[in-house]
């Protein structure tokens, strides 16, 4: 499959050098998902730590490496780096004004635009990062049902406030998570008998559209499983909220409740809707309108102007491309271009998930030390691939982005075979 | 986070993993053999306290080990509870033993002094660590405990067992550099600690470059993240494994005092 040399490996001195400033005035040097402890720099030296610009599928690393990026920064990354009619939009609402003693009346435009574009969206709430938006859906099921505890799916995350934590966590009370009950993923049955069990308890069922957790293969929803959910909740009164933040603007424009055929009476948002200005909303049912209204929730950014702009470019540049069927056309030719290049060496890869957020796993051992080794020998060869997350796709992503990545990939391969 | 620790679970750790550290003493520290050369025969100590699995260590001239054989002289060190067991490993009580005369010699020549090197390297002054040999053999005890603490941790402490739970079946390498590769083994969210060599491939791993990187994790000098960061610590496998254990580990240093 190689059609052009073998890329040398990549090698990190400017930032390791950076990285040796930032331990010395930064938590871990670089803490949280983009560091190379929760982000599985495995093994660490294969890895760069510090980019030093971006442009559309690319970004380049300190030392001047180029990678194909298949995380987008973790999803905001959906048009492409650096998007031109985005980053217009996002000038001119510069130049007029960006965080002001009260809100630009382009706020109520974006809002506008959700409710025309988002199925189940009566409204919207805008605040900065996910875990803003399913902290605010929480708030908002407790206080319209008067309940305690809400269900979680197995394996779950839905950002970093101390009730989307877990008692082991280090810094989270056993009061912040005595009400969090969870069920697997796709089991009706199970969350039947839970919400039996605490009948009049839950106040909420909160879940991603479908498992996209790390580490394991990811599950699509089964036949009937969220119209199972909404019947549920329904006969309970429990509030259905879908965490969005991930899948989101990359399944459906309307929402991914809409995907699979049903209206979730929360939406939690951010990642894409704003292709990287920092931007998050809640949309919402008309039943809870007015209890969002009467919850105490804000922020010293969260209307700035900005990233409205931004976001309203951005979910139109969406529309304009139809970008979701572009993201399951891409990452089902891609995902089948890697199966294939594996297997051409003898490996066995599983890619599983939706084809916009693909979840990559070789398959060949149960340890997942072969797939980071050729995750490892990608990066060091300019594909940001990772071991542990789902991928993101994004609409400037072009063929010979994808045939490139696939030349590297059997590379990779062909490194990781040899043992 | 739990804000308190049980005294039931202190006690596991300090007969399991504080005590089970002597096997390896006898093995790593110099100062224990001229020790160990006053044991007249083979002696079994006893550790029994209500409410906890008895628990045995076998000394001999040439080591202590985990379990009796059978045939040793007994010395058996009874406690009124967990509590009382955990003040004696504090110094702040003293067991009630039952020993023949022979026994009683053996506890007092032998048992004690080799309990105090134990604590001397467990806890050791800025001297003894200014001696790379001290400091090595030192780390390489911390890490033994530390490991042990987590597989009783992990099977007894409510935390522990929250997190053990989500340890899928396999086994946990904690490797330090091309020497040390200890086990914890997971088997349906239950730990079990193996210090003998490793017989087939971990599913994951953490290793530390040296003692020197491993004691000062395990002391609090320096942090894990920090070690990834700078690749004085590595990481590899099923890491949610070593997420669950870390988590352990954490809850642990509750228990150990950090």
């Amino acid at each position: 499959m190689t059609t052009t040399a073998p890329a040398a490996p990549f090698t990190y001195a400017r930032s390791l050098e950076a990285f040796e400033r930032a331990r010395r005035v930064i938590p871990a040097g670089i803490p949280g998902h983009q560091g190379p402890t929760e982000g599985c720099y495995i093994p660490r030296e294969a890895f760069p730590l510090f980019s030093s610009r971006a442009e559309g599928s690319r970004f380049w690393d300190l030392d001047g490496n180029e990678y194909l990026d298949y995380m987008c920064g973790y999803g905001p990354n959906v048009l492409g780096y650096g998007d031109p009619v985005v980053d217009e939009a996002a000038r001119r609402q510069a130049a007029l004004e960006d965080v002001v003693t009260i809100p630009s009346s382009i706020m109520v435009d974006l809002a506008e635009l959700l409710v025309d574009t988002v199925a189940s969206a009566d409204w919207a709430f805008f605040a900065k990062n996910g875990g803003d938006t399913t902290t605010l859906a929480v708030m908002t099921a407790r206080a319209a049902t008067r309940r305690k505890k809400v269900v979680f799916v197995k394996g779950y995350y839905h950002g970093v406030a101390p009730w989307t934590q877990k008692l082991d966590y280090p810094g989270v009370l056993e009061e912040d998570v005595t009400h969090n009950l969870s069920v697997p993923w796709n089991d009706l049955h199970a969350l039947e008998a839970l919400l039996r069990e605490h009948r009049g308890e839950i106040a909420a069922f909160i879940s991603t559209p479908y498992m996209h957790g790390n580490f394991v293969d990811n599950e699509l929803p089964a036949e009937g499983y969220w119209q199972g959910v909404r019947r549920l909740c329904d006969e309970h009164g429990v509030v259905l909220i879908m965490d969005d933040v991930r899948a989101g603007w990359r399944l459906d424009l309307a929402g991914s409740d809409h995907h699979y055929g049903i209206e979730a009476d929360l939406l939690c948002f951010c990642k894409a809707i704003g292709n990287g200005y920092n931007l998050a909303a809640l949309t919402g049912r008309e039943s809870l309108r007015e209890t969002v209204a009467s919850l105490t929730y804000t922020g010293s950014y969260w209307m700035s102007a900005v990233p409205f702009a931004a976001s309203i470019a951005t979910i139109a540049r969406l529309k304009e491309l139809d970008a979701p069927a572009i993201f399951r056309r891409v990452g089902t030719e891609l995902t089948a271009g890697l199966v294939e290049a594996a297997a051409g060496h003898g490996l066995t890869l599983v890619a599983s998930g939706e084809p916009a957020l693909f979840y990559l796993r070789l398959a060949d051992d149960d340890s997942l030390m072969l797939h980071q080794r050729w995750v490892a020998e990608c990066v060091r060869r300019g594909v940001w691939f990772t071991s542990h997350h789902n991928h993101f796709l994004n609409a400037s992503l072009t063929r010979q982005d994808v045939e490139r990545t696939l030349e590297i990939a059997d590379q990779a391969f062909a490194i990781v075979a040899r043992g | 986070m739990l804000t308190e620790t049980d005294p039931t679970v202190l006690a596991r750790v300090n007969m399991h993993a504080v005590l089970g550290a002597l096997v390896a003493l006898a093995e790593h520290a110099p100062e224990a053999a001229p020790l160990l050369a006053r044991v007249d025969r083979p002696t079994a100590v006893r550790l029994r306290a209500p409410g906890l699995p008895a628990r045995s260590l076998r000394f001999d001239p040439g080591g202590i080990e985990p379990d009796e054989r059978g045939g040793e002289r007994v010395v058996t060190l009874a406690f009124r509870s967990p509590a009382h067991l955990n003040a004696m490993v504090d110094g702040r009580a003293q067991p009630v033993p039952l020993a023949s005369p022979g026994g009683m010699r053996f506890l007092t020549q032998v048992f004690a002094p080799i309990a105090d090197l134990l604590g001397r390297y467990l806890k050791p002054s800025d001297e003894d660590l200014a001696d790379p040999g001290f400091r090595s053999v030192s780390a390489l005890l911390t890490l033994h405990v530390a490991i042990a603490a987590v597989a009783q941790v992990g099977n007894a402490d409510r935390a522990g067992r929250y997190s053990a739970a989500h340890i899928p079946d396999g086994q946990i390498g904690v490797e330090v550099g091309d020497q040390v590769d200890l086990r914890l083994i997971a088997r349906g969210g239950a730990l079990t600690f193996d210090a003998s060599p490793a017989s087939s491939p971990a599913r994951a791993v953490l290793a530390f470059r040296d003692l020197d990187v491993a004691g000062d994790v395990l002391a609090g000098r320096t942090s894990a993240l920090t070690c990834i960061g700078d690749g004085s610590m590595a990481m590899r496998g099923f890491i949610p494994m070593i997420d669950n254990v870390s988590r352990i580990l954490d809850r642990a240093g509750a228990y150990l005092g950090d």
